[in-house]
């Protein structure tokens, strides 16, 4: 029995809501749920709800709060800042089992979906239909709707397309007292609630059902892979592709270590691997659009430097020159033990200037380093490989980390584009927020968790919310 | 509090120029306002605030004053007069990086400044709300007010990175920033558009804007009802590529061919352009009924006078405003009967009523010029619009004229009671003592005429 095991009383009331497999205590099924896909951190939950349905979750709410418990949510747990994270012993809700698509409205490009929906499969569904879902990030293969609203997640075709809160018109979303509320855009004349819900990572509640716009498929689409032997010359074309009055559907960087390690992987993609950067660029929409943006931006390219801009001759190479980029972060764990990789934005004309910033920390650091983001937007992820059993490697990869987010926000970025702030950077919230501005957040959170047993302990700093009475506290005062 | 101490006091806490003299500029058409008071800076408008706050002065923010309606229409009430402040003299380009595609501005800069400077670098901000000469972008984000270009490129909500806010009580507040990427700490941008300075007066934005395209030019194609030109536009929706897509009566000071309009915005490279003239040709050409005269170039005018800047700024100089949001594929049947109830209401009343949609998200739109309403008959009005906005499930606002107020309607059902709560939570912790929100408190209190609208 853990220190934070559950009252039986508790757990059968549970149990009689979800049903005897909708409630996981047992202590070696808990272990899976321990991390979310920052691994360094770990906690277990003192157990593992599996609802199927909104009320599910009501009840289930309800049954914690009036006995203090704390909850997460959990989705994929493909998060990347500890989001999902089960401090203090609270009780993990698994989005798992609410899977299903409600409703597909296709005249009017809308869907209603459950949290678990997971977010290829979500465009899988409104293909027949000609349409799909933008956002895009890289683990969409398994992370889930539900997950995206919380992170407000990105991708590399939120460039052109924006992030999550551009395209979730409604939510269904349970409070931690267990009523349920129902939030819009306030098109009438009230506040965008849907907005603000969105990237509050879990600690607002749990949205149970989502109102996703789509988009119709694209006519036209190509990608190309624009290859340099200078690193300046590479990011330097970034901003000239945008001055050029060009609005690619993606544009990323990779560099040499990224793209050895991506080609000595299972997820080779046949790139040269003795170019210094390489620029994946990929225009969508019309024909004539695409066709007349693709030969400027090759212009762009070759005139500021690149040694060859290479096509992709079909749609089997298009796919796979874009499995080789978004799963070039799973190819990393073949050179370390541990990865960590941050998650800081710049403005793009600070591009050049931050990554070579960005590369003499890593060496003097003396550390290991590849870099594979959406430069485009500015959204770096300097990636730092290591050995966490090392402490000395350790601790130069934080100070690297702090050096390196230090650096974005002076040329005026922030220090997370899409990861969210979690518990991994929940102690910088500093760097960019006034003490008043905190407080604000704070204000912002009690409006939604008057109780503060919204995973706890996530995405402000706890000194911030000064009259919030703890998690455990609270737990006591019920127990009496 | 006497009017002449808090003049005094006004002036103490900003400095000479601020204080505005009564009827000055468009502030006090709209209102019954105990003082108009522009300050000259940031921390002015907080120490405003602040003593307000303290002293329970009702605060109406403003920019130009165009939008200005009273909240406290038509109820008995008894309470201080409001007073205005205006961002005005929070005016200028506070940063501009052009190969970001982001500028700040200070809230009071008007529109037409900002586009005037983004011109200079071959750039432009996509916002088009119908608006007078003057409208500020901080009073347009501020309400989410958007136009004919929302089509393609979004409303106020999408391309606001980040705010500088003044609270009820006189905080400034800073969130988000200048990248398109953040998602650090809670979303205030998103909080604050659209909010309506109920929580706060908006004192700087920083937003996304674009390059000039190419090539940008505008069509019309005529039909012969409101029914016939929606379903065209939806049509049109489906098959091709538009930077905006809107619905008029021909009425007077466009084209004129044919009882209704689509204008269709093509804008990009001229390529992409030229492809998309021909599909949209291609697609007219059977669905343009026999009997209504098609112009010579494959069934639509070239610009035929339409004119966008004129269009919104007769729009927006009529004095009563009905909104309705309806699903996109309902628009023909929502257009046609909208315009059916709204003209058989007009018999008993002196002015003209025109009507636009907005094709690709199913907005409605009317509205009134000539002798404004009297209180009774925006009332009677308002009622028939929500009644027809609850019938087809969807909402409604209705912009009754300056003294007139607003009446609204949205959907409810369940889940509304916990979503007021947030909302009046929110509203508490940023406007502790409810300046910004008087006219809103009591009309949620005593408004016979706010009506919820079922949903499915």
């Amino acid at each position: 029995m853990t220190d934070h095991a559950l009252e039986r009383s508790l757990l059968a009331d549970l149990r009689r809501v979800l049903g005897a497999d909708g409630v996981v205590d047992e202590p070696g099924s808990l272990i899976v749920y321990e991390s979310d896909g920052l691994t360094a951190y770990r906690a277990r939950p003192s157990a593992v709800l599996l609802p199927r349905t909104t009320a599910d979750v009501a009840t289930s709410l309800k049954l914690l709060s009036d006995a203090g418990i704390p909850f997460v949510a959990r989705g994929a747990g493909t998060g990347l800042s500890g989001g999902a994270l089960a401090l203090d012993g609270a009780v993990v809700v698994s989005v798992a089992r609410m899977d299903r698509i409600l409703s597909l409205d296709a005249p009017n490009r809308v869907a209603r979906v459950q949290p678990g929906v997971v977010n290829v499969e979500l465009t899988a569904a409104a293909a027949p239909h000609g349409l799909y879902y933008a956002p895009d990030p890289s683990s969409q293969t398994v992370c889930t709707i539900g997950g995206n609203v919380a992170e407000n997640a990105g991708g590399p075709h939120c460039l052109k397309y924006g992030t999550t809160t551009n395209h979730i018109v409604g939510l269904t979303v349970v409070l931690s007292d267990g009523t349920v509320a129902t939030l819009d855009r306030g098109a009438s004349g009230g506040l965008d609630l849907v907005g603000v819900f969105i990237g509050s990572e879990g600690t607002f509640g749990i949205a149970t059902e989502i109102d996703v716009a789509l988009l119709p498929v694209p006519e036209g689409v190509e990608t190309m892979l624009a290859l340099f032997d200078d690193i300046d010359d590479a990011s330097r074309a970034v901003s000239a592709v945008i001055a050029a009055g060009l609005l690619p559907a993606a544009l990323e960087m990779v560099d040499r270590e990224a793209i050895r390690a991506v080609e000595a992987s299972a997820y080779a993609a046949g790139l040269p691997t003795d170019v210094a950067a390489a620029l994946v660029i990929e225009f969508d929409g019309p024909y004539a659009a695409v066709r007349h943006d693709v030969e400027a931006a090759i212009r762009v390219c070759l005139d500021g430097g690149a040694r060859d801009v290479l096509r992709a001759a079909d749609e089997a190479e298009r796919q796979r020159l874009w499995h080789a980029r978004k799963k070039a972060f799973g190819a990393m764990g073949r050179i370390a033990p541990d990865v960590l990789v941050q998650d800081a934005v710049v403005p793009r004309s600070k591009l050049p200037a931050t990554l070579r910033t960005v590369y003499e920390i890593a060496n003097r650091h003396g550390l290991v380093m590849c870099n594979m983001f959406h430069a485009g937007d500015g959204n770096l992820h300097p990636t730092l490989v290591f050995d966490r059993r090392d402490a000395d490697q350790l601790r130069r990869v934080e100070q690297a980390s702090k050096e390196m987010m230090a650096v974005c926000v002076a040329a005026g970025g922030t220090i997370t584009g899409e990861h969210g702030v979690g518990v991994d950077k929940r102690d910088y919230m500093d760097m960019i927020f006034t003490e008043s501005e905190m407080s604000a957040m704070c204000d912002i959170r009690r409006a939604f968790d008057p109780l503060g047993l919204a995973n706890p302990a996530k995405v402000l700093p706890v000194h911030v919310c000064r009259e919030w009475v703890g998690p455990a506290t609270r737990r006591g005062e019920a127990a009496r | 509090m006497s009017g002449t101490h808090l003049l005094r006091d006004l002036v103490r806490l900003t400095d000479a120029d601020a204080l505005l003299p009564d009827g000055a500029g468009s502030f006090t058409h709209a209102v019954d306002a105990a003082a108009v008071v522009a300050p000259g800076s940031v921390n002015d408008v907080a120490a405003v605030l602040a003593f307000c706050s303290e002293r329970g002065v009702p605060v109406l923010p403003a920019g130009a004053g165009g939008w200005l309606h009273d909240p406290m229409a038509g109820l008995v009430h008894e309470h201080a007069a409001p007073i205005v402040v205006s961002t005005r003299r929070l005016s200028g380009i506070l940063e501009h990086e052009p190969e970001d595609l982001v500028i700040g501005v200070a809230a009071g800069t008007s529109l037409d400044d900002v586009a005037r400077h983004l011109r200079g670098h071959a750039q432009m901000l996509p916002l088009d709300p119908p608006a007078q000469a003057g409208a500020t972008i901080g009073a347009t984000i501020a309400l989410g007010a958007a136009g004919p270009l929302q089509y393609a490129h979004g409303l106020p909500r999408d391309m606001t990175l980040g705010l500088e806010v003044v609270t009820g009580d006189g905080r400034v507040l800073r969130f988000g920033g200048r990248v398109v990427k953040n998602v650090a700490g809670y979303d205030g941008v998103r909080l604050f558009t659209g909010s309506g300075g109920s929580l706060g007066i908006i004192t700087a934005a920083y937003v996304r804007v674009r390059g000039v395209p190419a090539t940008d030019c505008t069509l019309t194609v005529a039909a012969g009802s409101a029914h016939e030109a929606a379903s065209v536009a939806r049509a049109i929706a489906g098959a091709v590529a538009v930077d905006a897509l809107e619905v008029v009566d021909g009425g007077t000071e466009n084209d004129g061919t044919g009882e209704w309009l689509v204008v269709i915005r093509l804008a990009g490279s001229a390529a992409a352009v030229a492809a998309e003239r021909d599909r949209l040709g291609a697609l007219i050409a059977p669905l343009v009924p026999a009997d209504v005269p098609a112009a010579d170039n494959q069934g639509f005018n070239e610009g035929g006078g339409w004119n966008w800047r004129e269009s919104s700024r007769a729009e927006a100089a009529a004095s009563t405003h009905v909104r309705l949001q309806v699903q996109p594929d309902q628009l023909p049947s929502a257009l046609q009967d909208m315009t059916r109830i709204i003209q058989s209401e007009n018999g008993t009343h002196d002015g003209d009523w025109r009507f636009a949609a907005h094709a690709g998200s199913g907005v409605v739109r009317a509205w009134r010029t000539g002798v404004p309403l009297d209180l009774a008959a925006a009332n009677q009005l308002a009622g028939h619009v929500t009644g027809f906005a609850v019938s087809c499930g969807g909402t409604a606002v209705c912009t009754l004229g300056g003294r007139l107020g607003r009446r609204t309607v949205h959907a409810s059902g369940t889940g509304r009671d916990a979503t007021m709560a947030i909302a009046v939570r929110l509203a508490d912790a940023f406007d502790p003592a409810a300046v910004l929100r008087a006219g809103a408190r009591l009309r949620a209190d005593a408004d016979p005429d706010m009506v919820e609208a079922a949903s499915d």
